[in-house]
């Protein structure tokens, strides 16, 4: 289904829906159209996919290089298996969903469509204004294999000023979803739907991070982490919530981490030189805060600060080495920073900046050659702060289907028993 | 002469066809004279002779006041050298940026020259409320410094400073204003965005406005620093004429910073042939202040009308650095500049671009 978006359409797309919601569906049906859907929308041999690809890298500037990779890591967890168990876990429901979703990355939200789609649920999709494609592919995808379901799939597209559409939105569907960020989460123009129970769910701002013992990337060990972390900054060009901005390694010197940095750099360089290419050109706003970090950085080493700037064009890469910083974000298009940490109550002082606001961290440690205490201290670190994913270096961005993702409130009011 | 003295006999008498040479030889000489500057240039890889016109100068970020010392060798030698610091507002650590200043008189005189054009081209000389503190109050503000200054120059025997480092006393401030009024004496005010923000919060409470004569006027700067909800210039305008009956001509928004000696002002039909409303004015820098909006990515100049980061080479600053590029975003046109903003610091990524949308819906 996709069609103008105005009020009256909005509205007609509602009924057809709860029609097709009396409709019984099997969930194996269900199962099979989802996974072979984002196959296909994470496979540039695939016609859809490759059109998903070239549609976004045209629209955004991003080279399609790292829309595949992107693509593929956040499609990879949604296999028949993983569908398959899932379901195993949830009853139906055939309430009517609308999700607005954000544009910071195309496909943020698959998590939380594909378990409302798997619970038996319809979805209205209002996609942001400058990515409307890549749920208008999965809902083309889904219709390819099973007509019945993406009859429960609506995508529509409409500009900011457009408020009639919002409050209609708002009037037919049972519940929203809103990804954005904390300030404005809370916000009238996003209160509660108006039928069902009135609730709105909001994924707000987030922060990722990684955390890596010296016995993780002692030796050859450490050419092993560096690819996948790499692939974990460059994917989405760093503009999700599980995009790393700031590593974290244990070393109470700090040169174990000033020559990480150092290798990561030039692994960065190498990706972006050659494999998978940055956007061709940035927005000025994006443009002028890597510049302003990169200039922070300049002349803090300048002043003798113990701080190491690495950097190539923009767009491009920045790695910056920071002795004594606290978690800092960063301002994204593969701009990490790295710092040392001398134990877990350190690591503790450097992530109080984001406390409450982390979403996921890699983490890596070696228990061939580090205690069990040591290891579990930091483990339990990150899990108190409150990270809902906590995955090796590589994996960031596909996170499992039952990730309770800002904080799991939507997946748990979707897996409770009906 | 030395190049101090060029410095200053270009900004008492400026000829156009003098700037660019003077320019060169200021680079050359702050190149030898701060060695933080000079660090800066090697390590860009730049030999100082190829450097012949002012767009070539290496800038420097006003954030290299707070971490580096930008400080001339001949300073140490000036006992009359002056040190201010910035308002420290940076978000996270208490950083405050210094910038030495070793021979004040250039910098009093380009500000006051500059000034007399664009806030008393009347030459009028008139009572001063300062809802900044003087020097005197807060020595290490260079804003105070200018306000000390100014008031000096162009300031009658009546005068008030109606604040101190700990606030602004308003019934102070309202009740020399009153006075003002009912005796028909012309005002200055100087002030900051956020004093101004205070002065009309507190008299939309009391709900008394003020009539100063005619020909009074108000120079406010500092733009959103220091206030939760900042006023916009146009708003600014439009409350100085509501509570104190401010021409809105006379109502006149300066752009300066700690780090830089010279300053920019509001170009109104008082100080210009400038008719831009409130909301859409433009700056006029003096002729030895050049601006330039730079292309982040690049550094190299944006064509004209184009935005960019706000990069400023100021003669003024001959004791330190003479290019700065500052952190707000521009355009700028025959060199003139508008000021757009700051670009905004990275913030958490969520998914946050949807919601500002919506949020945008519903404010209107």
């Amino acid at each position: 289904m996709d069609e103008a978006a105005t009020p009256s359409a909005l509205r007609s797309c509602a009924a057809e829906m709860r029609a097709a919601l009396a409709h019984p569906l099997e969930i194996e049906e269900t199962v099979a159209a989802l996974a072979a859907g984002c196959e296909q929308i994470a496979s540039i041999g695939n016609p859809i996919g490759a059109e998903t690809v070239q549609s976004i890298a045209h629209r955004w500037g991003w080279s399609e290089e790292v829309l595949e990779l992107s693509l593929r890591a956040l499609c990879e967890p949604v296999k028949r298996p993983h569908l398959e168990a899932l379901a195993q876990r949830i009853s139906s429901r055939k309430e009517l969903i609308a999700f607005v979703m954000a544009g910071n990355i195309p496909g943020a939200g698959l998590h939380e469509v594909i378990l409302a789609l798997l619970t038996g649920h319809g979805v209205i999709i209002k996609t942001a204004s400058n990515e409307p494609v890549f749920f208008r592919q999965l809902a083309e995808a889904v219709r390819q294999t099973a007509p019945a379901l993406a009859a429960r799939i609506a995508v529509f597209t409409w500009e900011r000023h457009d408020q009639a559409q919002t409050s209609a939105l708002r009037e037919i569907c049972d519940r929203m979803v809103v990804f954005g960020d904390d300030q404005t989460i809370a916000h009238p123009s996003l209160a509660g739907a108006a039928g069902g129970n009135g609730q709105t769910t909001g994924f707000g701002s987030r922060y990722s991070g990684a955390i890596l013992t010296s016995g993780a990337i002692a030796g050859s060990l450490r050419g092993r982490i560096l690819h996948p972390l790499v692939l974990d900054i460059i994917a989405f060009e760093q503009r999700g919530c599980l995009s790393p901005h700031h590593i974290f390694v244990g070393d109470p010197e700090g040169s174990v981490a000033e020559e990480f940095a150092a290798s990561l750099a030039a692994q960065i360089e190498a990706y972006s030189d050659d494999v998978i290419p940055p956007p061709s050109q940035l927005a000025l706003e994006d443009t002028a805060s890597i510049r302003r970090m990169r200039e922070r950085a300049r002349w803090r080493r300048i002043g003798g600060e113990a701080v190491h700037l690495w950097e190539g064009p923009i767009p491009g890469w920045t790695v910056i080495y920071d002795r004594d910083a606290s978690f800092t974000p960063s301002p994204g298009f593969r701009t990490v920073f790295v710092s040392p940490f001398r134990d877990a109550p350190d690591l503790e002082r450097r992530l109080v900046p984001v406390k409450g606001q982390i979403e996921g961290m890699a983490f890596k440690a070696e228990p061939t050659i580090e205690s069990e205490s040591y290891i579990y201290s930091l483990r339990h670190l990150l899990e108190q702060t409150g990270a809902t994913y906590i995955s090796e270096p590589g994996r960031m961005q596909s996170p499992s289907l039952d990730w309770p993702h800002g904080g799991g409130e939507f997946w748990r009011s979707l897996c409770e028993k009906a | 002469m030395s190049i101090i003295d060029d410095v200053l006999a270009f900004i008492r008498n400026p000829e156009a066809e003098k700037l660019e040479p003077l320019a060169v030889r200021v680079f050359r000489y702050q190149f030898e004279k701060v060695p933080a500057y000079r660090a800066f240039v090697e390590a860009q890889g730049l030999q100082v002779e190829d450097v012949t016109r002012i767009e070539q100068i290496p800038a420097v970020s006003t954030q290299a006041f707070k971490y580096a010392r930008l400080e001339n060798d001949d300073a140490s030698a000036n006992s009359g050298a002056k040190i201010f610091l910035t308002s420290g507002t940076t978000i996270g650590r208490d950083e405050r940026g210094r910038h030495v200043v070793p021979w004040p008189a250039i910098y009093q005189v380009g500000a006051i020259r500059h000034m007399r054009r664009m806030l008393f081209p009347d030459g009028q000389r008139l009572a001063t409320l300062a809802l900044h503190p003087t020097a005197d109050r807060l020595p290490e503000s260079s804003l105070s410094q200018m306000i000390s200054w100014s008031i000096d120059e162009f300031g009658n025997e009546i005068t008030c400073c109606a604040a101190t480092r700990e606030g602004i006393d308003l019934d102070t401030a309202i009740n020399f204003l009153s006075s003002r009024a009912a005796r028909g004496e012309l005002v200055c005010i100087f002030a900051t965005t956020a004093a101004c923000a205070r002065l009309f919060g507190e008299m939309a409470s009391r709900d008394r406005p003020i009539a100063l004569p005619h020909g009074s006027r108000l120079m406010d700067t500092g733009g959103a620093k220091g206030q939760g909800e900042p006023l916009s210039s146009s708003e600014v305008v439009e409350l100085a004429n509501r509570w104190l009956g401010l021409d809105p001509a006379k109502v006149i928004n300066e752009y300066g910073m700690t780090e830089l000696c010279s300053q920019l002002y509001d170009a109104t039909i008082f100080n210009s042939d400038h008719r831009e409303p409130p909301s859409a004015r433009v700056k006029l820098a003096p002729p030895w202040l050049i601006p330039f909006a730079l292309d982040p990515a690049t550094l190299r100049p944006v064509a004209p009308g184009q935005v960019g980061m706000l990069t400023f080479f100021d003669l003024a600053n001959v004791g330190s650095v003479s290019m700065l590029m500052t952190e707000d975003l521009g355009i700028v046109r025959d060199n003139i500049a508008r000021v757009i903003g700051r670009a905004q610091a990275a913030d958490a990524r969520g998914c946050a671009l949807a919601i500002a949308e919506f949020a945008q819906i519903s404010n209107g």
